[in-house]
């Protein structure tokens, strides 16, 4: 078995087992403890602290406090084991009142999105291998400027070197506007690649016109499409590796404000759990 | 596009800094600049290259010449200015903030929203719909209970009735949430029931128990008094739910609160156990166990232990001389059939409980009091042996009496002489048969088998000529002949539960009462727990929490 696959059994085997203890305990000690909902809800609380810890962590990365890989794999299972513990502590009940319904929606907004980006952290590497090689985020532009750059210059050149405008007018026409164009971003994510595949169906009917050096420049400008197509690609995939945290990442801090909120009403507003 | 000129020098190498709040503006371009803006967002933009200045040896004035890159177009045509100066002056970009930078704000951003949304919705008069958790129960609500709770609690409005915080500002609810009894910061919170003499939370002295004041005691051995909203969960819609076995569990299946419990109640009479009894209701009370009602048990089903009432050596105090399995056997017929246990027993008005057996209604057609076997149709009256006596007593009158009406009933006059001679008839029969009066009365208020004292009658006829003892407790009395013991027939069995006959209907009565085997009306024959769990558990069928037979609460009369 493989390391990775060994560790997320062990990771699933630990998760189920922590999630029977919990109804299982908490059925046990309900009986007997004062006031149950207070434990679980100070349990979900400190769950909700530690799985906000992994943002403040990446701000802190010259503390020892371990590696991200690890941060990342507790992260998730704390945060499905959280969702055991938010079920136990509204008693397996959807709130109906405003504020607790909002709080349970924002949870659940924040667990989805969570479960969301995890699985698409895990399917995004897989596509950006499968488009080749791979270009750090703020290195994007560079690369499609110097692209465009590219493709500019065999353009120009075309013209003196094939005494024709046949390429350079194309060019001009489909491609100018291509290369400058970050492209859409649903369209690779969804991964259609429908801009690139008409453009390569338009530079393969051109084809059908040209000489032998101007095919030569035209295969060239075919593959600087391919490239761009693959820059632009690669540009969806990793600023939607980064647009999900806009959801999770706040929605998260605003769940720690009404959270803070419930606790002030829960105690504030308590008919009294017991007796001092 | 244009191609700007760099603003602070070319990137030399791939430099990415994903981390800091602010990219270049010519990012975008695919041109950043080396440095990068500034880490308050500003463009450090300087003459592109830093001018060197060249001295040949022995020169004096020397030759400023331009540093720039390659990357970035390489030396400037014109080169330095003779003062040293860029020739080339940069661009001055605008900086982006970066997604990491972005993503803050916009967190930022939403805590902002978040903590306006709740300053907003608790600002306003929709302040207590906001925050209620879900639907008040319908008592708890309306214009009534708001004037209820003004009047008598002082409250400002509905929610104050029962919450102090509701009643104070928006501003004074932390502080009410960190003086919470337990309090937010408080262990007490989580610690497990522990026995000790406790009275009930403030809150709830100060709310519930207003209106609800008789509503306080459980047992008067309560170790651990918990707060009425412990079990009366509101704000769960407009029928308040009915407090789950949960709740009960919380000290019955707790070994340390029983053994305290059981403690306490050693100290205290057992008379204060007793449930308030209904004016005119008969109950039967069973005694009280020495440790009380202490077992440990989590639901009806599991470990309820056996009914109070079906401790060995508990007798009905019923006095009557009755079985039930001769009643229910071959031997007794009425009308040619055997008697079934709702000749006797009927359905009361609710239907909960049962109408009283009484003599008149259930007994007198089998037990009809007869005494002379001659003429049956006289009787004697039942529930008060001084009548007994004095109708033997004036039995000349009766028979006077008993021939005037069969000579009215033919049409014909009543006569003295013929009066006369009939009731000397009879007398001078009963005195042949009986001996003397005195010897009749022992004989009709005595006789406890008639089989023995008038073996010539059937069996049938025998019931009809039974003497007082034959059903009842009857002690000799000097003065009084006799004093018969009046049968104390329980409206109530088991006080501290609730039973409906109604809603058990359609089971046998006998499948609850085994009286088949009974034979004297002291045994006790209501079911065993163990018969009620058959039904009465999970997948029974019926019922099974401690709701649908217990009441919490010990009402105290007013």
């Amino acid at each position: 078995m493989r390391p990775f696959v060994q560790r997320r059994f062990a990771g699933l085997i630990l998760l189920i087992a922590a999630l029977v203890a919990l109804v299982f305990g908490h059925a046990q000690l309900a009986p007997s403890l004062r006031h149950m909902a207070a434990l679980t809800g100070w349990a979900l609380l400190a769950v909700c602290l530690f799985l906000t810890a992994y943002n403040a962590r990446k701000k802190l990365p010259f503390l020892p406090l371990g590696n991200s890989r690890t941060w990342l794999q507790l992260h998730a299972y704390v945060g499905y084991f959280s969702v055991g513990l938010f079920m136990v502590h509204t008693g397996w009940r959807w709130p109906s009142g405003w504020f607790e319904g909002i709080l349970a929606v924002l949870y659940t907004a924040v667990a989805l999105s969570g479960v969301l980006g995890l699985f698409w952290s895990r399917v995004v590497p897989r596509r950006l291998t499968a488009c080749g090689d791979e270009v750090v985020f703020e290195r994007i532009p560079i690369v499609r400027r110097q692209l465009a750059e590219r493709a500019e210059q065999l353009a120009l050149d075309s013209v003196v070197s094939t005494q024709s405008a046949a390429i350079a007018d194309f060019y001009n026409l489909h491609l100018a506007g291509y290369f400058v164009d970050p492209g859409s971003l649903w369209q690779h994510w969804v991964g259609t690649h429908r801009t690139a595949r008409r453009l390569l169906d338009k530079l393969e009917d051109l084809q059908r016109f040209l000489n032998a050096d101007q095919k030569k420049v035209l295969d060239e400008l075919v593959l600087l499409v391919r490239r761009k197509d693959s820059i632009d690609e690669q540009h969806a995939l990793q600023l939607s590796l980064r647009l999900w945290l806009f959801v999770h990442i706040p929605l998260t801090y605003s769940l720690l404000v009404f959270t803070a909120f419930h606790i002030v009403l829960v105690f504030g507003f308590s008919a009294g759990v017991g007796t001092k | 596009m244009s191609s700007p000129s760099p603003s602070s020098g070319p990137e030399r190498t791939p430099y990415v800094r994903p981390n800091d709040g602010w990219v270049c503006g010519h990012a975008c371009q695919g041109k950043p600049c080396r440095s990068g803006p500034t880490p308050s967002g500003g463009c450090p933009a300087a003459p592109d290259c830093q001018p060197v200045l060249e001295k040949v040896a022995g020169e004096e004035k020397g030759r400023w010449k331009c540093t720039r890159p390659k990357e970035h177009g390489g030396p400037c045509a014109d080169g330095p200015s003779p003062t040293g100066a860029c020739g080339c002056p940069g661009i001055v970009c605008a900086p982006q903030r970066s997604l990491r930078n972005i993503r803050g704000r916009v967190t930022l951003g939403v805590v902002a929203l978040s903590i306006a949304v709740l300053l907003l919705a608790l600002g306003g008069s929709w302040r207590w719909k906001f925050i209620t958790p879900a639907t008040v129960s319908q008592p708890h609500q309306g214009a009534a209970f708001g004037r209820l709770a003004s009047q008598n609690l002082q409250a400002a409005n509905e929610c104050g009735a029962c919450h102090e915080a509701a009643n104070t500002s928006l501003s004074a609810w932390v502080q009410t949430a960190m003086d919470a009894n337990p309090g937010m910061l408080s262990r007490h919170q989580f610690r497990r029931v522990q026995p000790g003499v406790t009275p009930m939370t403030a809150i709830d002295r100060e709310s519930c128990a207003i209106c609800h004041d008789r509503h306080e005691l459980h047992q008067p051995n309560v170790v651990e008094a918990h707060s009425c909203s412990v079990c009366h969960r509101e704000h769960r819609g407009l029928r308040m739910p009915t407090p789950s076995d949960l709740e009960c569990a919380h000290c019955h299946a707790d070994a340390a609160v029983m053994a305290a419990s059981s403690e306490r109640g050693r100290t205290i009479p057992s008379i204060q156990f007793d449930p308030p009894v209904p004016a005119g209701q008969v109950v039967f009370r069973t005694p009280r166990p020495p440790g009380g009602r202490t077992n440990l048990f989590t639901a009806f089903w599991e470990g309820h232990p056996e009914f109070g009432v079906r401790t060995a050596g508990l007798k009905d105090p019923n006095s009557l001389k009755f079985d039930h399995a001769l009643h229910l056997g071959d031997t007794v017929r009425l009308g040619g059939k055997a008697l079934a246990c709702s000749d006797c027993h009927t359905p009361n008005a609710t239907g909960v409980g049962m109408t009283p057996v009484r003599y008149a209604v259930h007994c007198a057609s089998c037990h009809d009091l007869q005494f002379d076997p001659v003429h049956p149709e006289l009787k004697l009256p039942h529930g008060d042996v001084a009548a007994v006596r004095g109708m033997l007593r004036g039995l000349p009158a009766a028979y006077a009496d008993l021939r005037s009406r069969e000579l009215a009933s033919q049409g014909k006059p009543a006569r003295k002489a013929e009066l006369d001679a009939f009731t000397r008839e009879n007398v001078s029969r009963m005195r042949q048969t009986f001996g003397s009066g005195e010897n009749l009365e022992k004989l009709v208020v005595f006789t406890t088998d008639p089989r023995r004292e008038q073996p010539s009658l059937s069996a049938e006829r025998r019931a009809h000529y039974a003497g007082c003892a034959y059903c009842h407790e009857v002690t000799p009395d000097r003065e009084r002949l006799a004093v018969v013991t009046h049968p104390v027939m329980p409206d109530r069995w088991m006080l501290k539960g609730r039973f409906n006959h109604a809603r058990h209907s359609q089971q046998d009565c006998e499948s609850c009462h085994g009286v088949r085997t009974s034979h004297a009306a002291g045994d006790i024959n209501l079911p065993s727990q163990t018969t009620c769990v058959t039904c009465h558990r999970p997948g029974g069928g019926g019922p099974s929490n401690c709701s649908t037979c217990h009441t919490y609460h010990l009402l105290r009369e007013r």
